[in-house]
Order: structure tokens, then sequence, then C-alpha cells
């Protein structure tokens, strides 16, 4: 027989090894096997729901549609995570909405929505230098929510997996940052596994959920273009960060569709909130 | 270099034959089985919020304890879902299900917090406030474990696991009145581990 490389054989006394043990029996894989009978019945199940609130986004934001309902992957641009693009076009956004409260909503922020002028000119900034970031350099802060000299605001981007040590800067961030009042959030996809050093976590999906909220009662001939562009930003954070897809006329993988039914349920719960605050 | 002769048992074959096809739909299962369950929790945490950050234990950034698929001492007889925070100081907070099949039926499901403060004459100090008012408790039962941690914790029907959110409300709401009556956590913190992170 021929001989195996020699890095093969610590593995394979490994996984004998593991096979004399009882955990790791081929019964285990039976109760697998149920779980996932149970999820795929489950996510079938709610499928028809989903389909259903997906049409009735569509009809919410006509004369556009649901953000699902363009394909962003094929836009080459936007196809990739790259933090700048998204921070770039978030930076746009956030400058579109401009209004103190609404603003605090995407953040997440009621301290925003109370502290800041409702009637003063916000702007955001990106890339804005400060003293401290990793320990004995100086940092970049992705974007910054300003209201003349005040800063309201300091937001952190990130798109893909990080380590915890990325987020080491986050104290010499905070260093840098004199005022009390400058809120600190962290935008990811995924909640972060450790604190973020002082920052507030915010994600991705709960701004998204905040937009698709607010675009129905934007959707007036003066702001139906940057409305469209709001929506297309929408499209492309749920399609190349959160993974969703639309529903039609091929149903998500099994795994996706439970969460995209939390995604519209929220959703529809924002625009409810959002049409009542404006009766 | 000469091999060693390979072991591989038939079991052994159909377990890695099987795992093939069957793992990544696992991690599926599972993953959406985590949210899920986090996702109750989280919701009624958010709804006393504001009454958890006047009594000291604001529940922003609350860290989702990892699965441990790779520990090696991973338990096959009993789980958790964990939600914890660390609040600088040596206080920890920490909100959970937890199941141990093995046990008795009425005992193999419960929710709980815990608290955990960094000297044991503080976590001594908080487990006697609470004890005070203990008579507060209607569904739920307060302990001290070994170590001194303090735990509320309240176990709940199996067959309801499905409704988990409703017997980890009702814990909620009675932790709430509980941290009400001692006037808050910070008191208990003493001056050489008051700085807090929140």
């Amino acid at each position: 027989m021929a001989s195996l490389p020699a890095e093969w054989h610590a593995p394979r006394r490994l996984i004998v090894a593991h096979s004399r043990l009882p955990r790791l029996s081929p019964s285990a894989w039976h109760s697998a096997k149920a779980l996932i009978r149970a999820c795929q019945a489950m996510s079938e199940a709610e499928s028809g729901p989903l389909v259903r609130m997906y049409k009735a986004s569509k009809e919410r934001m006509s004369p556009l549609s649901d953000p699902l309902d363009v394909q962003f992957p094929l836009h080459r641009q936007l196809s990739s995570s790259r933090e700048e693009v998204y921070s770039d076009w978030l930076q746009w956004v956030l400058e579109q909405v401009s209004d103190a409260h609404e603003l605090g909503c995407i953040l997440g922020s009621q301290n925003l929505c109370q502290t800041a002028d409702p009637h003063g000119r916000i702007s955001v900034e990106r890339e804005v230098p400060v003293e401290h970031g990793y320990t004995d350099q100086t940092g970049r802060l992705d974007l910054v929510v300003k209201q003349g000299s005040r800063w309201l605001a300091v937001i952190e981007v990130k798109t893909r997996a990080y380590e915890d040590t990325d987020l080491k800067k986050h104290n010499g961030y905070r260093k840098s940052i004199n005022s009390a009042e400058t809120e600190l959030i962290f935008l990811s996809v995924n909640p972060p596994s450790s604190d973020p050093f002082g920052f507030r976590s915010l994600l991705w999906s709960d701004v998204c959920v905040t937009l698709r909220g607010i675009a129905p009662l934007r959707l007036e001939r003066e702001r139906l273009l940057a409305t469209a562009l709001i929506l297309a930003f929408v499209g492309a954070v749920e399609q190349n960060l959160l993974g969703f897809v639309s529903p039609e006329p091929t149903l998500p993988p099994t795994g996706k569709v439970p969460r995209m039914v939390d995604h519209f349920t929220k959703a529809q719960m924002e625009v409810d909130h959002w049409r009542a605050r404006n009766q | 270099m000469e091999s060693q002769k390979p072991v591989v048992s038939e079991e052994m074959k159909t377990f890695l034959q099987e795992g093939l096809h069957t793992y990544a739909s696992a991690l599926v299962a599972v993953s959406e089985f985590r949210r899920q369950i986090r996702s109750r929790l989280q919701t009624v945490l958010e709804e006393h919020s504001p009454r958890l950050s006047e009594r000291g234990l604001p529940i922003n950034n609350l860290v989702f304890k990892s699965a441990r698929l790779d520990d090696q001492n991973l338990p096959e007889s009993w789980s958790s879902i964990e939600l914890e925070k660390n609040y600088g100081g040596g206080l920890y907070a920490n909100y959970h299900v937890i199941w141990e099949l093995t046990k008795p039926k009425e005992r193999q499901v419960r929710v709980g917090v815990w608290i955990w403060l960094g000297t044991l004459p503080d976590r001594n100090r908080l487990f006697g406030a609470l004890q005070n008012h203990q008579s507060l408790l209607r569904k739920t039962h307060l302990l001290q474990d070994q170590n001194g941690l303090s735990r509320l914790a309240s176990y709940c029907d199996p067959d309801r696991f499905y409704s988990i959110d409703d017997a980890f409300q009702t814990l909620i709401e009675e932790w709430v009145e509980l941290l009400s009556a001692i006037g808050g956590i910070r008191q208990f913190l003493s001056a050489t581990s008051s700085r807090t992170n929140t």
C-alpha cells in the first residue's frame, strides 16, 4: 500500500479514535436529520406569509417596488462587500433623510432624536481623521454625523466578518472624541461577539427595516428619484450583506425564509409606525 | 515513510458519509433554532429595557454566547442559550434558557438570570438584599451559588418550549420588581470595583 503523506496520519488517527466514542455514533445524525426536517417544514410553512408580505411591500412602494425586486449582485460596484462603497452610499442616504428624528430612528438612537436641533442642518462626513486609533496610531472615523460644530454620532462600519482585535481602535476613537453627547455606533452584519469597546451595536438589518418604513412616505414626485436610490441601497445591503433574495419566482433557501419573514414583519410594523406618526 | 494501517470501521464510514450530506443543513437548522430563541429573549428584554437601565442594568450590546461547537467538553445531556453582558468593574449579567433532558420532566427546562459582582462581600451583600424581598416572587426562585453568584430562575413546561418567551417574560417582570425593591444594582458595587462600562 502506498504511504500516506505524513500530515494525514494524525488526522486519520484522530478520526478513528473519535469514531469509537459513543457520542459520535452514526445514530447521532438521526437527531440532526429530524431537526433538519422540522426546520425545512417550518420554512415551507413560512414561505406563504413571506410571499404575501413581499407582494404587499411591492404595492406599498408603488410606483417603485420592493428593494429585492432588482438583482444587485449583477451590479459590479455593489456586488462587492467593500466597506468604502457601502459607507459612501450610507453617507448619501443619511444626508438625504436629514430629518433629525428620522435619522435618530435609522441609527437606533433616541439620544440623537432628542438632542439634535430639529431645524438645524445635519451633515455627514466620511473618513474624519482623529488623533487616536490603534495604540500609538492616529485614526480615521468612517462616518461622523454633525450639526454645526456638534458631533451627534460617529459610525464605524463593518460589512464583513472581523476579528475582535479589529475593534481595539475603538478605544482610541473614544479617547479622541471629547463630547459626551456623541453617540458611538458600531454598524455590522452580525451582532459583535464581544463588547465593541463602548460603541453601541447597530445591525444593517435594522437600518434597512427603518428605511423600508420611511420610504413609503417619500414617494411624492419631488422625492421619488432620491427614494428610488435609497431603496436601491436597501436592496444592495439586503442582498449582498444579509444574503436575502426575492421570494419570486423561486423561494429562498430554507435557512433564509424565517429570517426574511421576521425582516418583513418588522418592516411592516415600521411602516405602520411611520404612517401613524404622520397622520 | 510507512503508513500505519488505517482502522476505519463500517460505522465510521457511515458516520462520515452521512455527515457529508447532513452537516451543512444541520448547521443551518441549529443556527435558526438559536436565532429564534435569542430573538424571543431579546424581545422580552427590550420591552423592559428602560426599567432595567434605570436599575443599573442596561441591555444594549448583550453578547450572544457561542454554541461551543468545537469545545472538547461539549456536553451531550444539557445545553443552553445565553445572552451576557460585562459591565466592567466585575459586574456581569447573564440571561439564559437551559435544558437538561435527563432530569425529571418538571425540571428539564428553566429560564434564568444571574448576576456576578467582582468581590465575594459584594455578591453576598446583593444576595442578602435580594433575599430580604423574595416574598415578592410568585413564580420564580431565588438562589445563591457556592461562589456567591445570585440567580433568579423558573422551571418551564418542556411541552410548551415553543412559548418559552412567556416564562421568560414572567421571570424578567419579577426580576425588575426585585431590583426595584433593592434600589438598583449600583449600590452593591464596592468603591474598588465601581468603575462600570455601560
